[in-house]
């Protein structure tokens, strides 16, 4: 290197590009770096700021009417956590809608993405129709539901009952509440995971298949052998959002059952709002609120292992 | 400007929203005062109030329920120590006590609103019970509801027409009182409902969905709105506020009486609640302003009586309840006159002042309409209550 391009701050690199160098760093790291600062701070005082600040105040009574006065306690509410059978009744209902809401969501979205890539008539009509109910806010999915789910008054118990005579409670029993939620989400939020499956399938070669047709390859095959490795990035966002998303669920439940019947709908983030603005304990319902975050990290990277593998 | 959050909607949102109109027009604090009103949808609004307390970014004036007083007594200014000497005289003392706590006034009173039982006259007659003649008492109730059930086809009663917790508190804690037994200690910190009487009341509403027949087993928001609003049950429970739903009813002939009418009543005691106007602390405000949103809460409170005569609760200006205003209420006979009866006689009690928790908070008394929808048993249904009060108010 000569002494007049290193004066001028220009390097030449291994792969003959010239690069400028202010000291150290080469301009080209520092104007990435300059690019990444407003969302380094937006991260910063958005996340960094809020997840410090979470984590503190679950180490405190906290006071948020006047949080000088919080008094710290350590580990307390973490304890007091484990031991609070509403906790557990809460994470156990929120596991069940998960259950009841992540497979069938993930499935149902995936054969409905590959029917739609099918050449079939008003397919453009059908993706639109998939996806329009997740535009809808949850106040504007609940009135709706609470309307065709109504015991006495909505439309499906009606027919239910002309037909079959029956006039399920589902939103009122212990034993359809959560499964009428899930069933009301699964609609709701199909769209999302059906677009990006959609999106994932399109980009899988078409050549693949045509290979694959000449080797006298089955459908199923070629879905196991083909389509699903393909789509395996797009499978493994859906889940793990899924997972993410449904582990946070909040509106259904206060809206639609209000955590009823005997708190068979509470779910952890239900519990982490009860908490904190109806029972003042803001401290204990940033306890809650990391649990949470542990679980969904750990079930994260579960997923990204199993559905992942070796998949770089 | 001062700015003023309510959370009325409805009927008495109409009447609120006009009171606040006649303000800004009559600027009855001179020219420079005006009031700049926020609603809040019911179901938003203590959390947005509670967050913008917790910011530093709460309005002047805001409503707040007598019954949230106590939680959020440490950010709220006693409006009285803005105002002249000698103008808590204005206000009654039934309502005033109910601001005051620890001897120190929280707010201004607005009104009290306590509970009692709408009925549908035409049932009644189909029933073959007088329609003039409510029940007065327990054995009257029961045959009642035991009439309309078995010569009609209707239901007889609920206990709140929006199948909710809290609805159910009212008409449940009001029976609790009036025979006897004990709801909570006497600065709300330890639940004292898990007794004989509260059993038994318990196990009352158990038997009216069970083996009496008197209304669906079902906790669906709204069931009881809708079947007596359609003209399908006899009787139910609700505040003054819902006379305005009554008043928009064409052809529905409706009544009302006192609800004392509990088994083994011993006492006349109903559930009551009440509106008042905080004053939350603010860094930004000045005394200048503090003491003008005292004086608007005072003219709020003091100057308008169609808060009674339309909006159909108990106004707690003195000057308004003397001035005969009420009396010439068209609600008066069928509502007001028998709500003010039971103020006057102090035959009620306040929904709890927890120091901690949101007495309105749903989850609190779920249980309630779990026992009415048979979806859990009485004795282990009040038993896990009084574990969730507990854990409510931290104990």
């Amino acid at each position: 290197m000569s002494i007049r391009n290193r004066l001028s701050g220009l390097t030449r690199t291994e792969e003959g590009h010239k690069r400028q160098t202010i000291g150290p760093v080469s301009r080209e790291t520092l104007e990435g770096y300059l690019w990444a600062l407003p969302y380094l701070a937006a991260f910063a005082v958005f996340l960094l700021w809020p997840l410090a600040k979470g984590l503190w105040m679950s180490a405190h009574d906290w006071n948020p009417l006047l949080p000088s006065e919080s008094e710290w306690i350590g580990i307390q509410n973490y304890v007091e956590l484990l031991n609070d059978p509403f906790f557990w009744g809460a994470l156990w209902n929120t596991l069940y809608f998960v259950v009841l809401t992540v497979a069938p969501m993930v499935v149902l979205s995936l054969v409905l993405a590959l029917g739609v890539n099918r050449n079939v008539k008003g397919k453009t009509a059908l993706r639109t129709i998939y996806f329009s109910p997740y535009v809808l806010t949850i106040a504007v999915v609940a009135i709706v539901w609470l309307e065709f789910l109504s015991t006495d008054f909505g439309p499906i118990n009606y027919y239910l009952d002309m037909f079959l005579g029956i006039r399920p409670q589902w939103l009122t029993s212990e034993l359809l509440a959560m499964p009428s939620l899930a069933m009301t989400t699964v609609w709701w939020l199909l769209g999302f995971n059906f677009v990006i499956l959609l999106a994932a399938r399109q980009n899988v070669p078409e050549r693949l298949y045509e290979a694959a047709r000449l080797d006298g390859a089955s459908t199923w095959r070629q879905f196991r052998d083909i389509t699903l490795p393909q789509m395996r990035n797009a499978l493994l966002f859906v889940v793990i959002i899924q997972f993410i998303y449904q582990f946070q669920v909040f509106g259904q439940p206060y809206v639609m059952t209000s955590g009823g019947p005997d708190q068979s709908t509470r779910t952890i983030v239900y519990y982490l709002y009860q908490s904190a603005f109806n029972q003042q304990s803001f401290g204990y319902a940033a306890a809650i609120g990391y649990i949470l975050f542990a679980i969904l990290v750990i079930i994260s990277l579960v997923n990204y292992y199993v559905i992942g593998g070796d998949n770089e | 400007m001062l700015t003023y959050w309510t959370l009325f909607g409805g009927g008495d949102g109409v009447v609120m929203s006009s009171i606040i109109d006649k303000f800004n027009q009559e600027r009855p604090l001179g020219d420079g005062v005006g009031i700049r009103r926020q609603r809040v949808p019911w179901d938003q609004y203590y959390d947005r109030l509670f967050t913008a307390l917790t910011g530093d970014a709460a309005p002047d004036m805001a409503i707040m329920h007598g019954s949230l007083l106590r939680r959020f007594s440490d950010v709220l200014v006693n409006p009285m120590q803005h105002l002249d000497a000698g103008l808590e005289d204005q206000y009654l003392a039934s309502h005033s006590d109910m601001v005051t706590i620890n001897g120190e006034a929280q707010a201004l009173p607005m009104d009290f609103h306590p509970a009692g039982i709408y009925y549908n006259k035409t049932i009644f007659e189909e029933a073959g019970l007088d329609p003039e003649s409510p029940p007065s008492n327990w054995e009257e109730f029961k045959a009642a509801g035991d009439a309309i059930v078995s010569e009609t086809d209707n239901h007889a009663w609920v206990p709140t027409p929006y199948q909710d917790g809290v609805g159910s508190y009212r008409a449940w804690s009001s029976w609790v009182k009036q025979a006897g037994g004990e709801l909570f200690n006497d600065d709300y910190s330890e639940p004292l409902f898990n007794n004989e009487v509260g059993r038994e009341m318990t196990q009352t509403f158990y038997d009216m969905t069970g083996d009496w027949g008197w209304a669906e087993q079902t906790s669906e928001e709204n069931w009881g709105n809708r079947v007596f609003q359609n003209g399908n049950l006899g009787m139910v429970t609700n505040g003054t506020w819902y006379v305005n739903v009554m008043r928009e009813l064409d052809d529905f002939e409706w009544g009302f009486f006192k609800p004392y009418v509990a088994p083994g009543h011993e006492q006349n005691a109903a559930w009551a609640d009440g509106h008042t106007v905080i004053l939350p602390q603010s860094a930004d405000r000045n005394d200048r302003k503090t003491r003008l949103a005292a004086e608007a809460a005072n003219w709020i409170t003091t100057q308008n009586p169609e808060w009674g005569t339309e909006a159909g609760h108990l106004p707690a200006g003195r000057e308004i309840n003397e001035s005969g205003a009420l009396e010439e209420a068209e609600i008066y006979d069928k509502t007001l006159s028998k709500f003010l009866e039971m103020a006057e006689a102090e035959e009620y009690f306040f929904h709890p002042q927890w120091p901690q928790g949101d007495p309105n908070d749903e989850s609190n008394w779920s249980w309630l309409v779990d026992v009415w929808a048979h979806n859990s048993e009485p004795d282990e249904a009040i038993q896990g209550a009084e574990q969730t009060i507990n854990n409510a108010i931290g104990n």
